[in-house]
């Protein structure tokens, strides 16, 4: 049924920075902070199901209706005990808690461990995966980060924090294959040209 | 063309000559050089030409109408130690004066379309580690140890030398130029370790210091360059339990020195108050002491200068050895040392005789 390659398909920060977008990146903030809504809206004293299944559940519903909106190609995949969305045909994103290591944090069942190495089964589209999610504050009251993930067995590879990604803040990334960039290969000198008649001056460059 | 006094007192500080002396070697009277150099006499073709062979500058130097950068708190910045005393560190200004209009000349005429942009993150809006990744996002460098740095600054066309700056308690300077013209100066006297965060110590200087002073801007570029090297989130889980064994292959990775490393593990608080004293007691009992530490990788070479003067001047241009020389008012030896790598002399005072040997003055 499984197939447990460990590495599934490489996808870099950069790639995943540049699908998500920083248009795209409210939505996602939106559906997270939606299903955490969703959780103290019901309050955890007329249920007895756990609190990140209850914020899972407002997040899958907030995500069937509000994803495809935003971005362009999004189809839901249905996986054993979870759901995931297929972006550009590059990606399958689940929606996750994460603890304050930015991990996620399951049940270690036979199938969240296939998850979480990255391999996949049969009847699904073998993709990149990515999470998306929370990450609570300390007293856990409610969310400090949100951010996409890529989770490869109890190690994420990178992080994007989602309200940075929206405000377009500048951050290093990791490159989009890997030794690329940021391998040992020095950076290349500027190309030279001499500057046009009449442009010549003293320190301006 | 005019004769420029300033350049007689740039010539005498950079070969590191008083007035005394250069007197004594020119064969005039130290009245006379200080009259020169205070615009009161204009000094004929032999004086000149005793002055620049004694200042190995030729004659042309004198006339070159360029603007001597001033050691105002934001002119230059440097590494230094509190106790370099001030004699070689107007020797160092001088030189790196020099080295800067040298470049300038050279610069004048061209351009670098594709060069990556220098980081520009003002302190006053950036935290030193901010500014720091920043400057890495600017360069698009990924997480981890940080490449060479030296090409990462030379692809901004910014030329680093790696010279000898004549005293080991000075480790670097930098001098901000007018839209990013900028200079940066190494010391060639320290390991390859210390070069390199010394050079992102000035790297530091010129992205968050342009035109701005403040008490703590040492500190401020301190962390600037720890943060550029090892930033906190990539380094943190390395230095998880960390051992002094565990360093040399950490430095060999980072490519920082191990007094760099116990510093930033201690201010990420990977280790303790007692276990940071004993590793720096642990690092000062190793047979080279911090001064001399193992482990070392090859040094950073600068290359722009080169590639520029062989690339552009010679290839392109059809420049000849001589007319690069003419271009740029710089004598065949001090090119050879500064520009094709060839052994430097020690940059030194020269202390000069009891007596000297005036000669008549030129009507």
């Amino acid at each position: 049924m499984t197939k447990s390659q460990p590495a599934g398909r490489w996808c870099s920060e950069a790639e995943v920075r540049k699908i998500i977008g920083p248009d795209g990146a409210a939505t996602p903030i939106d559906i997270i902070s939606g299903g955490w809504q969703a959780y103290l809206d019901e309050g955890r004293a007329r249920t007895r199901r756990a609190r990140a299944c209850i914020v899972w559940e407002g997040m899958i519903e907030r995500a069937d209706r509000d994803l495809r909106d935003s971005f362009d190609g999004v189809r839901k995949v249905d996986l054993p005990e979870s759901a995931g969305y297929v972006l550009c045909e590059r990606i399958l994103l689940r929606f996750k808690k994460h603890d304050r290591a930015m991990r996620t944090t399951n049940v270690r069942t036979v199938v969240q461990r296939v998850l979480s190495r990255q391999g996949h089964f049969d009847d699904m589209p073998d993709l990149a995966h990515v999470t998306c999610g929370y990450v609570l504050d300390r007293a856990e009251a409610g969310i400090e980060k949100w951010i996409v993930a890529r989770p490869v067995r109890r190690r994420n590879e990178w992080v994007i924090d989602l309200r940075d990604l929206a405000a377009g803040t500048l951050a290093p990334v990791q490159p989009i294959l890997p030794g690329m960039d940021g391998g040992d290969q020095d950076a290349p000198l500027p190309s030279i040209r001499r500057r046009a008649e009449g442009e010549e001056g003293g320190d301006a460059r | 063309m005019t004769f420029n006094p300033k350049m007689v007192t740039l010539a005498r500080e950079a070969a590191g000559l008083t007035q005394h002396s250069l007197a004594h070697e020119a064969g005039i009277s130290q009245a006379f050089i200080s009259k020169i150099e205070h615009g009161l006499e204009d000094p004929n073709d032999v004086v000149l030409e005793r002055m620049g062979a004694a200042c190995n500058v030729p004659i042309q130097f004198f006339s070159q109408p360029d603007e001597v950068i001033a050691e105002g708190i934001v002119d230059f910045f440097h590494k230094k130690r509190l106790t370099l005393p001030a004699k070689p560190l107007r020797q160092a200004n001088a030189v790196a004066n020099m080295s800067r209009l040298e470049a300038l000349r050279l610069f004048r005429t061209l351009e670098f379309p594709d060069a990556r942009p220098f980081p520009a993150f003002s302190i006053d809006e950036y935290s030193p580690e901010d500014a720091a990744q920043a400057a890495r996002a600017t360069w698009r460098v990924a997480r981890g140890p940080l490449p060479n740095l030296v090409a990462l600054i030379e692809a901004t066309a910014t030329p680093v030398f790696v010279v000898n700056l004549g005293h080991e308690k000075l480790a670097a300077i930098s001098l901000p130029g007018v839209a990013g013209s900028h200079v940066i100066f190494l010391n060639s006297q320290l390991p390859p370790s210390a070069q390199r965060f010394a050079l992102a110590h000035e790297l530091g200087h010129l992205t968050m210091h342009c035109g701005t002073a403040s008490e703590d801007m040492e500190r401020d570029a301190d962390a600037f360059a720890a943060a550029l090297l090892m930033p906190a989130d990539d380094i943190r889980p390395e230095l998880r339990g960390i051992r002094f064994r565990d360093l040399g292959a950490l430095k060999a990775r980072w490519r920082v020195s191990l007094a760099a490393l116990i510093r930033q593990s201690h201010s990420l608080g990977m280790i303790s108050d007692r276990q940071y004293r004993t590793f720096n007691i642990q690092l000062n009992g190793l047979p080279g002491g911090r001064k001399h530490e193992p482990g070392e990788s090859d040094p950073e070479q600068p290359r722009l200068m080169r590639h520029i003067l062989e690339q552009h001047y010679q290839r392109e241009m059809g420049y000849s050895a001589d007319e690069i020389l003419g271009a740029m008012v710089i004598t065949r030896e001090r090119f050879n040392e500064f520009y094709l790598g060839a052994p430097q002399r020690r940059l030194r005072a020269v202390e000069a005789p009891g007596r000297t040997h005036p000669v008549s003055l030129p009507g």
